[in-house]
């Protein structure tokens, strides 16, 4: 029996959501939930290791790989912070909370091959943020993490809990993981991105992943706006490096805080959904046995697995479906599914007021976060 | 001004003349079957963790720049047929996770963190913000070869442990923050985890500027 774990959020003060985007391999938050609802697939049958070849896996990319410096992708998400850019991000009131699971582990692939020193300054976590800093004009009070595909899902909570605790006026979260061989390599090693395209919750015969670009932003503060940040939760197993504990544990401890009567109704659910059959099955059957009546959706069936920025880029896609009035359902899968309550089809935000936010990662680890839309 | 007092402290360092052999030492202490397959920086944080109370609620911050280097090494050897086993050992927080995963410990707050010359103020800040009371910030990296020669793996391998909790009885030491009250603070000068590996030995009193703010550490 799971005891319920330690909520966090219940700071007296409250922290909204201001500013926000995300880029996927469909475009921005507008555009890609546009084209969700479309049911558009971005994953494309990509050589796992790019210009050096290797066998067609399921890819988002914004950009074909590359051998490059700065990265492929340093442009595109220069560019796409510029609407943040103009605050003095990174002074002590003004915090940045950085999270990605890879950060610039391309340059270190590309250090890898060519031993040339020119990769360097991008292929470490603090060497990618630092020349951010420089280039975006920030100060150095940036706080990193890197806890696989649930780490945007803790940069969040900790801007939320600095604001709460009136640590900072206004806090900014950034996210951005894009793929590289590195990466792509590694997960077609442990056969989960294979030459299937991802089908999120389907109970079938052969589980896959789709791996994509992404980044997001959010601008939090606590002056109120439509969107509050309210309980969140996280739990890490430990049971084993890349599987799960079979008994499901974790995802009976990550849902429990929510089961409380007055917080069981009245949420969707954007799940973590990447494709896996252990981890999908235990994730949509866990939920359907405390949450019968909540929708169940997951976006990486299109867009692939954002992996450390996962949580932000969907969160940020949610709330965007939520002024539209219309939330995408999980394109790429069909029935039969683990679960009832997973929804293929879109379907209204309106018969609820609030989102609850999932994320898992190795390590057996899980992030959970309410968002009230009223 | 946000204290955070020190219950128990551990810290461990190979040293460079010797350190296959003591890291050999360590192996042996653990279990033969799931020490096979853990990187010198996973029985590293295991050795300093021994001992150290670890439960479910404990907040666990997890701090190291530079993360498994020689699993990295092997692995960006390893293409073009990239090897799972070094993937796996690759991926941060890997280190951390080795030690829990050996004990079996599932913990509700963990936070693996990067960074470069800031990061010990990033996580003390974390941890002297923290409403719950048992923190602990463990810290570690492993030397690498080429990566280390080419500035992206530390040259050192070590790991510290620090257990803090807001009782200020029979403390060893006290953390304490005071956010920094002009907008353009003054220039960081954050010790890094190497130096402040070397403190916990000397038992040196420290004081330093932060990105947010100033830092103090007092031994009793």
């Amino acid at each position: 029996m799971v005891s319920p774990s330690i909520i966090t959020g219940t700071d007296p003060a409250e922290c909204f959501i201001h500013d926000r985007d995300c880029l996927s391999g469909l475009g921005h938050a507008s555009e890609t939930v546009n084209r969700l609802l479309a049911g558009e697939i971005a994953l494309k049958a990509t050589p796992a290791l790019g210009p050096d070849g290797g066998d067609p896996v399921p890819l988002a990319l914004r950009e074909p790989f590359q051998h490059a410096v700065p990265p492929r992708w340093w442009d595109d998400l220069i560019l796409f912070l510029q609407p943040v850019a103009g605050e003095p991000w990174g002074r002590p009131d003004h915090p940045v909370f950085v999270a990605s699971s890879n950060y610039g582990i391309d340059a270190l692939y590309s250090l890898g091959k060519a031993r040339g020193p020119e990769f360097t300054p991008f292929s470490t976590p603090h060497g990618c943020v630092e020349e951010l800093s420089r280039q975006l004009g920030w100060g150095p009070n940036h706080t990193l993490f890197s806890h696989a595909c649930v780490s945007a899902q803790l940069a969040l909570d900790r801007a939320a809990s600095f604001i709460r605790g009136g640590h900072a006026s206004r806090a900014l979260v950034i996210s951005f993981d894009y793929v590289g061989p590195f990466v792509s390599g590694g997960f077609h090693s442990l056969k989960i991105l294979n030459e299937y395209f991802p089908a999120p919750y389907r109970d079938a015969e052969t589980g896959s992943i789709g791996l994509g670009d992404g980044a997001a932003y959010f601008v939090l503060e606590s002056r109120e706006s439509r969107f509050r940040i309210g309980a969140g939760n996280t739990y890490n197993e430990m049971f084993h490096f890349t599987a799960n504990d079979p008994s499901g544990s974790g995802f009976e401890a990550i849902l429990a805080p929510y089961t409380k009567p007055d917080r069981k109704n009245g949420f969707w659910i954007k799940g973590h959904g990447t494709g896996t059959l252990e981890a999908g099955n235990l994730e949509a059957t866990t939920i359907h046995r405390n949450f019968p009546d909540a929708p169940l959706v997951s976006w990486k069936g299109s867009l692939g697995h954002t992996l450390g920025s996962c949580a932000t880029v969907e969160l940020a896609l949610a709330l965007e479906a939520v002024e539209r009035g219309n939330v995408p359902g999980t394109p790429g899968s069909k029935g039969p599914f683990f679960a009832p309550n997973v929804r293929p089809d879109p379907f209204s935000p309106g018969d609820f007021d609030s989102i609850l936010l999932l994320s898992n990662a190795f390590g057996g680890a899980h992030a959970s976060m309410l968002v009230h839309y009223g | 001004m946000a204290d955070r007092f020190l219950q128990a402290c551990r810290a461990i360092e190979l040293s460079p003349e010797n350190g296959a052999a003591e890291l050999a030492e360590l192996r042996k202490k653990l279990p033969s079957r799931q020490a096979r397959r853990m990187s010198p920086l996973g029985i590293l944080l295991t050795e300093v963790l021994s001992g150290f109370p670890l439960n479910r609620d404990t907040v666990l911050f997890y701090v190291t720049t530079f993360t498994e280097s020689l699993a990295l090494e092997a692995y960006l050897g390893s293409f073009p047929h990239p090897s799972p086993t070094h993937f796996q050992t690759s991926i941060h927080p890997g280190g951390i996770e080795q030690a829990l995963i050996l004990k079996q410990q599932p913990i509700t707050a963990l936070y693996p963190m990067a960074g470069g010359k800031a990061i010990l103020s990033q996580a003390f800040h974390l941890a002297c913000q923290e409403g719950r009371p048992e923190v602990l910030v463990v810290a570690g990296e492993e030397a690498g070869t080429w990566l280390a020669d080419m500035g992206a793996a530390s040259r050192q391998s070590f790991a510290w442990a620090l257990h803090f909790n807001r009782q200020p009885e029979n403390t060893l030491a006290t953390l304490s923050f005071r956010p920094a009250a002009e907008a353009n603070p003054p220039a960081d000068r954050s010790p890094s985890l190497h130096d402040f590996a070397r403190q916990l030995e000397s038992r040196t009193d420290l004081a330093w500027n932060g990105p947010s703010g100033h830092f103090s550490w007092q031994w009793k």
